[in-house]
């Protein structure tokens, strides 16, 4: 593995062509966005759609800037940045452990699997008005928000992944004479961590959309907020940045649960 | 390998007239009935029995983690029940866990048994050292061949010094070459280690290559249709294999299992 033997014609030509194709794929990735916005530009410009509703490039990046000058900007951000993480986080953890508890009492996970099942296909949206009276108009009912859209797949999602782990593993440590906590310990939860850590990346997603629509619903300050409210006084242009930067927001944060996927990957591992 | 013949004295294993029934929503299942036989110290018993005649079950009554509905099992005197930690088993996948190193899967029964002491951690090092897994201690399982992660798995099992061995159906996941090999590995392991092992298998001339003692089952409801006495000992698997009486004894064997 530590010597390197000459590469062979073949070899380097084969591995030219890859280096070419990854060249390729992602040039053409960057034209198609450069692209978008250039004629988003032009089009605005010659007339071809209507600035005032559509937006466009340059607009944005003015009232983005102008947004940033104003010193709130960053606010807004962080605000739904944090409210975001609060409610995947809660989500994911709380679930976990409501999994953990429905794996511990099979009787309970029996009696709760339907009643789960109903709730988790009603659209939790529609519970905004209650968290807003219960919480307060205010951050905890937009977590709450972002929470209850992610809580109920998530412990549907990881108990299905400890009910089915393999029978005997558990077997095996049976036989050593472990006790049922020292099962969920040394067996369900870490044969199960890339179910728990898949059940976060899709709650990135959903805590998301709970928490925009939280927003929307009861805030004075995040990204939801500057849409509503750019929506109300006819900026469109300020709820064109925010949805651009909502965008790129969600795309770092999804990048950071990646990194922390491999991560923990590599520190299970290694421990 | 003479001194490692099977010592006289009390069994060290002892099946009391065992039963088993399952109830299930369509009927009542007659698993086992009274299964009786015993197992000395360090011997090697093999069970051979049609699939699904309740070998395995078997296994799992001595290891505590089924109650048999009728009947007791003894070892070392002792009735057996939940977490006694007199036996190791190993099963057919060797269920190496992969974020675990070799020797930290090999520690895993020590770990759970809260035994795990600068003592017992050398001697499970020992264990791998002097059968050829020393350099892999920190290596993950996915670096091992399928054979070397058998000799893991039973490394696993021996490490917390079980009085008995409980191997189920062990060597059949693996493809018939490297089985050979395994089988000829586990079984000088096991008579290095002097240890008393009881394995189920469906493979007659496993259980003949490896065994002092082959206890025939029937289908189920099982029960001791013939127990042979393994007259090659002190041989290896792989004399056994090219002895004339090999035959003799899978053809006996056969016949049994057949005329079910």
């Amino acid at each position: 593995m530590n010597e390197r033997p000459a590469l062979s014609a073949e070899r380097a030509a084969y591995l030219r062509q890859i280096r070419r194709e990854t060249l390729l794929v992602r040039g053409s990735r960057a034209a198609i966005v450069l692209a978008f916005f250039a004629l988003w530009e032009i089009a605005a410009d010659t007339g071809l759609i209507d600035a005032f509703i559509m937006s466009s490039p340059s607009r944005i990046a003015a009232t983005t800037a102008r947004l940033a000058a104003e010193g709130n900007l960053f606010q807004h951000i962080g605000i739904t940045c944090m409210e975001t993480v609060a409610g995947f986080l809660l989500g994911t953890v709380l679930g976990t452990a409501i999994a953990m508890l429905l794996w511990w009492m099979p009787r309970l996970a029996r009696i709760m699997e339907p009643i789960l099942i109903v709730l988790n296909s009603l659209p939790k949206i529609a519970l905004g008005p209650v968290f807003i009276v219960w919480m307060g108009p205010g951050v905890g009912a937009i977590i709450v928000m972002g929470l209850a859209i992610s809580l109920i797949t998530t412990v549907l999602e990881v108990h299905h992944g400890f009910a089915y782990t393999d029978a005997d593993k558990i077997k095996l440590v049976e036989s050593f004479g472990a006790s049922r906590a020292q099962v969920l310990q040394k067996v369900v939860l870490p044969e199960n961590l890339p179910t728990i850590v898949n059940a976060l990346k899709v709650n990135v997603g959903l805590s998301w959309v709970g928490v925009i629509v939280g927003e929307y619903l009861v805030s004075k300050a995040g990204l939801g907020y500057l849409i509503v409210y750019g929506g109300q006084v006819f900026r469109l242009d300020m709820v064109m940045a925010s949805v651009l930067i909502l965008g790129v927001m969600a795309a770092l944060m999804y990048l950071c649960v990646l990194w922390l996927e491999k991560r923990i990957t590599a520190a299970m591992i290694a421990a | 390998m003479n001194q490692n013949t099977p010592q006289s004295g009390p069994p060290l294993v002892e099946l009391s007239h065992i039963s088993q029934k399952y109830q299930t929503p369509e009927g009542e299942v007659e698993a086992i009935r009274d299964v009786s036989f015993s197992v000395r110290r360090g011997e090697f018993v093999s069970l051979v029995g049609p699939s699904g005649c309740g070998k395995s079950t078997l296994l799992s009554i001595l290891a505590g983690l089924v109650q048999p509905s009728g009947g007791q099992a003894f070892i070392e005197g002792r009735p057996v029940c939940r977490g006694m930690g007199s036996v190791g088993y190993m099963l057919q996948h060797d269920h190496l866990f992969e974020w675990r190193t070799i020797e930290q899967n090999v520690l895993l029964g020590l770990e759970l048994r809260r035994e795990l002491t600068p003592e017992t951690r050398a001697r499970a090092v020992r264990l791998l050292e002097t059968y050829g897994l020393g350099e892999f201690r920190k290596a993950t399982p996915r670096h091992l061949s399928g054979g070397m992660r058998q000799r893991a798995a039973l490394i696993r099992t021996l490490a917390p010094a079980p009085a008995l061995l409980l191997l189920d159906e062990a060597f059949s996941a693996l493809d018939y070459q490297t089985r050979l090999s395994v089988t000829n590995d586990i079984y000088s392991i096991l008579r290095g280690e002097q240890a008393t092992a009881i394995l189920v298998t469906h493979d007659i001339s496993e259980a003949v290559a490896l065994s002092d003692r082959v206890v025939v089952l029937s289908a189920r409801p099982a029960v001791v249709k013939a127990v042979h006495t393994i007259e090659m000992e002190g041989q290896g698997p792989q004399e056994r294999r090219d002895d004339p009486r090999f035959r003799e004894y899978f053809n006996t064997i056969w016949k049994e299992l057949d005329l079910v």
